[in-house]
């Protein structure tokens, strides 16, 4: 999974990196990407034929509900057929639908790795947090860090947990490092400090296709290192829209929606 | 009562004696309007527009007023005679320096709605913390009333409104800056007491004193301990046990009117301890905070839940871990109204708080920040106490640097409250005549006292700064201090005396269940308030209104007659009947009497609540140990400008005449004051 991971990030950094200079580029970029990708596995994988004459029966059902309103038996027959004709609409939507859902799911843990959170601004704290495994002592725990970054707190240990926390503030900004040691093996966690644009990685963890699959950010930890991740609680990102801050998944939506239905013509997709 | 009598006269004749309206300045309103027509030169106008007058001018006009709480004149005087309070100084010397007489009684509520509606109590209807409810004889808000939906629909457990609930101001008058946003003036006012909620006149507020935090009520603080404390007001202890270093507890929120019976709302609050460390973790709903021992939290924002899913209030917050061995002790601020999502009006106009909380960062909406009652209740030292109020005096002092920053024109009027409330609290270490005065505290905390004054002349050098040619500057303070020594039960006395007859004498039973109606002449709400028990006003009301004079005038001597046993001092230097000293009267709500404690003596808090006490008086050995609600003159206020005063001898209603002045309006005939410039 880590080789994985590390391809697909090296595919999004080279394809985002003309757009470092603004979040809002880059999402526009990604939802033009969506709208496009997903409209081409929908064209190549699903009954094309099949959709078009479904929406061909539901009009017409539309038109008899129409046109016949004052028979009711007639009425109540084309609503029915509608609703047939509907989860048959649907139904056809299921097998590009399994087509869709893994590139999508990796666009999505892409899109959020790079516009989800935002880095820590010079001043501003932060919980580190480090999970460890069933059996590691907590008091073998230390964390120090590069001198952008300084340590607050001595470590908390949470038994019930088995977890120990620092909190840590945010001193220079630039690409900063928390090195972790567990029983003396060290291992490395960036943190991102006022820098515009690029990634932020959450966690890094170990072990476990899902917990990579979610943290691609950062390469897994090594599997003797002891601890199972290693997280920073940076503020959530949030983008503007029309005056409204909003989580970057709506605009994501409502955008590839967009270029969806106007590529859809130029495509040739029946959807 | 003769003495009082012809002070009272002499108080009214301020008013009655003020000059009239000088006909200079119409004479010069009518050259400012030729100015207008530039009839005459820049140059010309701006050496006498002060005193000019038009549509423009009056927009452009400058007046700053910095209002802080509780500066007492002759502590100011006798600082200044050393050599100290530089900024106040210069401002006597080259402008004017005068003396505030306080409204009757010197209570902030009062004293502030008196100067900002130019009314006095009888006007604008505030005399007091609390009322009473003429019905149950329960004390109720004195400044604002909250009306539940008029209409609900009862659904299962919830009560699902057809209308809004609502807050309203029970404050009578117009406050100076609507009627200048009326007239375009711009007008920005901050925390400013008995203003809550703002009206939505056009000027920006932020409401101060009055505001209730998320509970409701003046400021209630949690507390949570595995060595808890005895009640307190103002203060909620949870017993708390530590488990496999977890502490496991809710915090409480707002009562809940969307649901059957108000249920109190809370959210679940996880502590992780490391007793080695001294560090702790709070988690609460998403999110965690690190603290070390005695370290303070920013304000951390929780959203307490009225219906899932569709209706939540948020309210702000700060933790203070106060110990994690060998006891937990954690202290948590009174939950207040988010600036940035406030579910009561505490703005105006509405978005005015999340304006200036996104440009400043969240900050204290409670009216009443600074927190006593958990200095009083032992959930904080005097320490521990300071760094809590000085946070909020910090936050105070960030909008206000940015306010005077960006004053360009019209009216900015800025409150500071810290200056009373530390007076409040630490007056016990700088008089070693108070019962509570110790001199390790005099060593420590002796000079916070004075400090309040120090850091007001900084703010007044910080606004002298901010001031040009064209700006009226005013530092105005609505009453002075003075010691509390002894506390004094209004109730006790009563009852003692054959005024109040009480069928629960036990300690702290409330006159409105425990006192016989039907055999009590007379009855205390409030810190200064005497109301008689008059048929027709009180529910259950038996003294008739051929009975009242001569049961005042008895009451009165009676009063005046009252020695303290150890010292054989008077207790009362003053009582005011309410029909002699206010101009009007709002007379189902409006105390009989008002009674001006001799400086020393203050109402203990159990009989202005209305509650029984066994003993009349007792020495106060509280943190709070000064006080103001006592006889007016003994407690003068300070006032200084720019400019020079028309006289030494100010009342709070001058200062809205002198507003209105400033920016040649009329003054109406409801404001009783006239201009000191």
């Amino acid at each position: 999974m880590g080789v994985v991971n590390a391809a697909i990030t090296g595919l999004f950094d080279l394809l985002l990196a003309p757009f470092g200079w603004s979040a809002w580029a880059g999402l526009v970029f990604i939802s033009l990407l969506t709208g496009a990708v997903l409209l081409t596995v929908f064209r190549y994988t699903s009954n094309q034929r099949g959709i078009r004459a479904t929406k061909d029966q539901i009009i017409s059902h539309l038109l008899e509900v129409l046109l016949y309103r004052d028979d009711v038996r007639v009425v109540l027959r084309a609503q029915a057929r509608l609703a047939r004709d509907n989860l048959r609409y649907l139904g056809h939507a299921l097998v590009p639908l399994a087509f869709m859902i893994v590139p999508v799911g990796f666009l999505l843990v892409q899109t959020d790795l790079r516009y989800g959170l935002r880095p820590l601004a010079a001043g501003e704290k932060a919980i580190v947090a480090v999970e460890l495994g069933p059996g590691v002592d907590l008091d073998e725990v230390s964390l120090s860090a590069s001198p952008g970054i300084e340590v607050e707190t001595l470590p908390l240990r949470i038994p019930t947990l088995q977890e120990v926390d620092w909190r840590v503030k945010a001193v220079a900004p630039g690409k900063q490092e928390l090195r972790i040691s567990v029983g003396g093996e060290e291992f490395v966690k960036e943190i991102r400090v006022g820098m515009s644009g690029g990634r932020v990685s959450r966690a890094r963890v170990s072990g476990g296709v899902w917990a990579q699959f979610l943290h691609p950010g950062e390469p897994p930890i090594p599997r003797d290192a002891g601890a199972k991740s290693v997280t920073v609680s940076y503020p959530s990102a949030e983008m503007e829209l029309l005056g409204w801050r909003v989580h970057w998944v709506w605009p994501w939506l409502l955008i590839s929606m967009a270029f969806g239905y106007a590529l859809k013509g130029p495509l040739r997709v029946q959807v | 009562m003769s003495a009082k009598r012809s002070n009272k006269k002499g108080r009214r004749q301020v008013a009655d004696d003020a000059p009239p309206e000088p006909g200079r300045r119409e004479a010069l309103k009518k050259l400012g309007a030729l100015g207008a027509l530039a009839l005459l030169d820049v140059g010309a106008l701006t050496s006498c527009g002060r005193r000019l007058s038009s549509p423009q001018m009056e927009r452009e006009r400058k007046l700053l007023i910095l209002g802080i709480d509780g500066l007492d004149a002759r502590i100011t005087e006798r600082m200044m005679a050393r050599g100290e309070l530089p900024n106040l100084r210069r401002l006597r010397d080259t402008g004017g320096f005068g003396s505030v007489t306080s409204t009757i009684p010197p209570q902030s509520p009062a004293a502030w709605a008196s100067l900002i509606t130019g009314r006095d109590p009888g006007g604008h209807g505030i005399f007091d913390f609390v009322h009473r409810d003429a019905e149950t004889y329960e004390t109720v808000s004195s400044g604002t009333a909250t009306a539940p939906p008029k209409y609900t629909i009862p659904v299962g457990q919830w009560q699902v409104p057809l209308s809004g609930s609502q807050v309203e101001s029970l404050r009578h008058g117009t406050a100076f800056w609507d009627r200048l946003a009326e007239r375009g003036i711009p007008c920005e006012v901050h925390r400013v007491p008995a203003n809550f909620p703002p009206t939505d006149s056009g000027a920006k507020q932020m409401a101060g004193l009055g505001v209730p935090d998320a509970r409701g009520t003046l400021g209630t603080c949690s507390y949570y301990s595995d060595v808890p404390l005895g009640p307190n007001q103002g203060l909620e202890t949870h017993s708390v046990r530590v488990a496999n270093g977890v502490v496991r507890a809710r915090l409480n929120g707002p009562r809940n009117s969307l649901r059957n019976g108000w249920p109190t709302t809370s959210v679940e609050l996880g502590v992780y301890l490391d007793g080695h460390s001294r560090v702790a973790k709070i988690a609460v709903q998403d999110q965690e905070i690190i603290l070390r021992q005695r370290e303070w939290s920013d304000w951390v924002p929780v959203r307490f839940v009225m219906v899932p899913q569709v209706k939540t209030i948020t309210g702000i917050c700060r933790f203070y871990l106060k110990e994690v061995t060998p006891n937990f002790k954690l202290y948590v601020t009174p939950v207040q109204f988010d600036p940035l999502d406030p579910a009561l009006p505490i703005a105006a106009p509405a978005g005015f708080a999340g304006e200036l909380a996104s440009r400043h960062g969240r900050f204290h909406t409670l009216g009443l920040p600074e927190d006593t009652s958990a200095l009083g209740g032992g959930a904080l030292d005097d320490d521990e106490y300071l760094h809590q109020a000085g946070l909020c005096l910090e936050e105070a002092r960030r909008i206000w640097e940015s306010a005077l920053a960006e004053f360009d024109r019209g009216l900015l009027f800025y409150y500071f409250g810290y200056t009373d409330r530390n007076q409040h609290v630490f007056w016990r270490a700088s008089d070693p005549r108070h019962p509570a005065f110790e001199p390790r505290l005099g060593r420590e905390y002796g000079g916070i006292v004075e400090d309040c004054y120090r850091l007001s002349d900084e703010l007044a050098g910080e606004a002298l700064q901010a001031s040009d040619d064209d700006t009226t500057l005013i530092v105005v303070s609505d009453h002075g201090f003075a010691p509390f020594y002894r506390k004094f039960y209004l109730n006790a006395w009563l009852a003692n005396n054959g005024y109040l007859s009480m069928r629960d004498v036990s300690e702290g039973a409330p006159i409105a269940t425990g006192a016989v109606w039907s055999e009590t002449l007379a009855y205390g709400i409030g810190l200064n308030g005497l109301y008689l028990n008059l048929a027709g006003r009180e529910s259950r009301g038996i003294v008739s209104q051929e009975q009242r004079e001569s049961l005042l005038r008895r009451l009165v001597k009676d009063l005046y007659a009252i020695r303290d046993p150890d010292t054989g001092d008077a207790v009362f230097s003053d009582v005011a009947l309410t029909d002699e000293v206010y101009s009007d009267a709002l007379p189902a709500l409006t105390p009989d009497l008002i009674l001006g404690y001799a400086p020393g003596y203050r109402s203990g808090v159990a009989s202005a609540l209305g509650r029984m006490t066994s003993e009349e008086l007792r020495d106060n050995t509280n943190k709070w140990s000064g006080d103001h609600c006592i006889d007016r003159d003994a407690v003068p206020g300070i006032v200084l400008s720019n400019r020079a005063l028309r006289r030494e001898r100010v009342s709070l209603p001058d200062i809205t005449a002198t507003a209105l002045a400033e920016f040649g309006l009329n003054r109406p005939d409801d404001v009783l004051g006239q201009s000191i410039l």
